[in-house]
């Protein structure tokens, strides 16, 4: 038995890297006291439903600090040892990384003060393929534990992996497990304490090459025979050293698989191939992901609206009818108090709780898409498409939920495996217009074009579609001129069936993550947005908490802020204090416009009458050259603040407020471009 | 012959892998597609993909990645 505090701590060990500090470390273990183990491995081999399997309660999945790639972090309790800080590090397929999240994973197990052990997920499936990532990280000075995953998958094919001869081959422990059904973790756990207890296992060796330079004869010890390259003058060049080794390494992985493992003869169907004849064929594949695209899109809109309905009427209703009695109770009724505790504190706790029928939903539908393979599957189907656009085939579906709600579209984003890809996708799906706007798109129209809105409202939905393309195309053009256009080179895992129990343990970490981010920011914003409101403006003349909306400093900071606006038609004060709440949430424009022209909550045709008077008298005569300007802002710029929220939480502050500032920059120079191009040809 | 203008389901061997792009040839290798290997085209998918079976393991390569490749039909195949 040996506790945490007798391992090695990390200070006492050799420190190879010189930019890995505490810091670091941090972003891997939440307290410092407890032994690192990274979980790495190849994508698909079932590394993260392992990573649910050891860790409990208190896991979390968010950025790695500084980066946009996603690390889960969670404790694992082994009993003859303590608490482990388990780290689940984004897939890669070698220590040769092509991607921002490989780069992740490489770096911090290179960083050998980083990490105190590494369970490197083995898939007995696809061993050769494992066993690239397995070779290079046994070059590295650190204790590994090999799990050895998806032995059933094997298991069907004929194939089975000696653990043994694989351990004695790779010269470290190798356990099997089946994280699926939570069995044989106990096995894992004492070969980690068993590694511990180890030195740190000598290098394999088996790319010399790179490290010791050339060989006295002059050609690289790993040449493939026949090799001329040591017959030319001078040392041979690095690029035919790393072939040589790679070609070094393929010939010990070939070996070893073939070691380890033993096939029956008997040949079984691939179920998996069966499947894709239909999934990936020419025709009947986009017609499949069409389908399958409009049951996610059904299941984001239609399946969660009733749930969040039901809880906005519950926040509206009992819950703010529990809240005015306790004020009354307590002789507050009436007051600051009551009107702070039910427009900002529940307004905001309610807005965010409508938000986790929705997110929860998405997170379910992308656990099932990927875990089951068929995001894959999408991938290929699409790639043709989004490639025109500079994106992967997998950015289609966040796209697509943005028509939707933008909130979970922006989570879902976490399908693409590229960080890269990530933050460009994150940054259109704003523009796709989602339908908490069509409500603003349906009462403008109505109000303007009374014989034309149908076709206005389906024009916005056109502009949508082409700010993505256009902006996704402006993008790639400057800030991301360096990103490549790879083409596509993509495995395709066999067809899993979702396992329930890890579906609801990703699902709730997923919609923990959410509330936590987003709670503080929307709570926040919904009570600021309360509190202008009930302070006077300056010379207005009323007092703090009983001041009409017109003399309040919402309007005063609103009637500034028009001033910007009068090029594109709608410089007045009523409007922009729209767009100021239309930043909270689009929902809440209409209530909000109605209020601030004393129309009555649900009278729409007084709001009408007054709102085309403003837009004419602020417009000069050109009210419907403003509305167009107007809804083409409102279609352009921030969504929400749920969406910076889950922004924030994807991308990071600094490209979420980058983001901000380039849509109100372009909403704003399309509005304006929109009103005066009108009214020059009018 | 390359990966783009191959037969289908036939035993085909990759001959070379192209050298102008170095990581795009690495992480073929790593993939499983590299001078010697034995593969099948599976099929092919909208858009000018192609599904590749190396052993158990299936890969979706884009045209420009299939052109990298140049393969050639194995003897028992060519036979056939």
């Amino acid at each position: 038995m040996r506790a945490a505090a007798d391992l090695p701590a990390p200070a006492e060990r050799p420190d190879p890297l010189p930019g890995a500090n505490c810091h670091e470390r941090s972003g891997l273990a939440p307290t410092s006291t407890s032994p690192v183990v990274a979980l790495a491995g190849p994508p698909n081999s079932g590394k993260s439903t392992l990573f649910n399997a050891l860790t409990g309660a208190g896991r979390a999945v968010a950025n790695y600090p500084g980066t946009t790639v996603e690390i889960g972090r969670g404790r694992w309790v082994v009993p003859e040892i303590g608490e482990l800080a388990l780290a689940d590090l984004p897939g890669t397929y070698s220590l040769n990384p092509q991607s921002p999240d490989e780069e992740l994973t490489t770096g911090l197990l290179r960083g050998a003060d980083l990490v105190d052990l590494v369970v490197l997920v083995c898939d007995a499936a696809h061993l050769g393929r494992s066993l690239v990532l397995a070779a290079g990280v046994r070059e590295l000075p650190v204790r590994v534990v090999v799990a050895l995953t998806m032995n059933d998958v094997a298991a069907d094919r004929g194939v089975t992996v000696d653990a043994a001869k694989l351990s004695k081959r790779l010269g470290v422990p190798v356990v099997k497990v089946d994280p699926r059904r939570r069995r044989e973790t106990g096995a894992l756990s004492a070969a980690v304490v068993a590694a511990f207890d180890e030195s740190v296992p000598a290098p394999l060796g088996l790319v010399p090459a790179t490290n010791a330079g050339s060989s006295p004869s002059g050609c690289c010890p790993n040449c493939p025979p026949g090799c001329t390259c040591g017959m030319d003058a001078g040392a041979p060049d690095q690029e035919h050293l790393e072939l040589a080794d790679a070609e070094a390494l393929f010939t010990w992985i070939a070996e070893t698989s073939e070691m380890a493992t033993t096939r029956t003869d008997e040949v079984r169907r691939n179920r998996s191939d069966l499947v894709d004849r239909w999934v990936t064929a020419p025709v009947l594949g986009p017609l499949i992901f069409l389908a399958v695209m409009w049951a996610v899109f059904q299941a984001t809109t239609r399946l969660a609206a009733p749930l969040q309905d039901a809880l906005d009427a519950f926040f509206s209703g009992p819950v703010s009818a529990a809240v005015k009695a306790l004020m009354s109770a307590l002789r507050l009724s009436g007051g600051l108090i009551e009107s702070f505790l039910l427009n900002g504190i529940v307004a905001g706790v309610g807005m965010l709780l409508t938000f986790v029928p929705l997110m929860t939903i998405m997170f379910v539908l992308l656990a099932l898409l990927e875990d089951s393979g068929y995001m894959a599957r999408a991938a290929v189907v699409t790639d043709r498409l989004m490639g025109a656009l500079g994106l992967p085939g997998r950015a289609f579906l966040p796209l697509v939920v943005g028509f939707g709600c933008n909130v979970p579209a922006i989570s879902a984003v976490k399908v693409l495996p590229d960080a890269r890809h990530r933050l460009l996708t994150a940054l259109l799906v704003p523009f796709t217009s989602c339908t908490a706007r069509l409500t603003v798109y349906l009462m403008v129209a109505d109000t303007f074009f009374p014989g034309n809105a149908g076709t206005v409202v389906f024009a916005m939905y056109v502009v949508s579609i082409l700010l993505v393309v256009l902006f996704g195309l402006l993008l790639r053009g400057t800030l991301f001129r360096t990103m490549g256009n790879d083409p596509l080179v993509l495995d395709l895992p066999p067809y899993q069936r979702p396992h329930p129990r890890v579906l609801g343990a990703i699902t709730w970490t997923r919609v923990r993550g959410f509330l936590e981010t987003a709670g503080g920011i929307i709570v926040a914003t919904v009570t600021v947005v309360w509190l202008l409101g009930v302070i006077p403006a300056p010379g207005s003349g009323g007092h703090f908490g009983a001041v009409d909306i017109a003399d309040s400093l919402y309007a005063w900071l609103a009637g500034l802020v028009s001033v910007l606006f009068s090029p594109a038609g709608f410089g007045e004060w009523h409007a922009v204090g729209a767009l100021v709440v239309g930043f909270v949430a689009k929902e809440a424009v209409i209530s909000s416009w109605a209020q601030t022209n004393a129309a009555a909550d649900g009278d729409l045709t007084g709001l009408s009458h007054s709102v085309l008077a403003d837009f004419t008298a602020a417009s000069g005569g050109h009210p419907q050259a403003a509305a167009l300007a107007f809804l083409i802002f409102i279609l352009a710029y921030t969504p929400c603040v749920a969406t910076l929220a889950v922004q924030k939480r994807q991308i990071g502050l600094r490209w979420t407020l980058g983001g901000v500032a380039m849509q109100f920059a372009l909403a704003w120079l399309l509005a304006v471009a929109v009103f005066q191009t009108i009214v020059a040809f009018s | 012959m390359n990966l783009s203008n191959c037969p289908l389901a036939r035993h085909i061997r990759v001959t070379a892998v192209s050298e102008a792009d170095s990581a795009l040839r690495r992480r073929l290798g790593e993939l499983g597609l590299r001078t010697g290997a034995q593969v099948r085209v599976q099929r092919r998918t909208s858009g000018g993909g192609v599904i590749v079976a190396i052993g158990d393991d299936r890969l979706a390569l884009a045209r420009p990645v299939q052109r990298q490749i140049q393969v050639e039909l194995c003897s028992a195949g060519a036979a056939a």
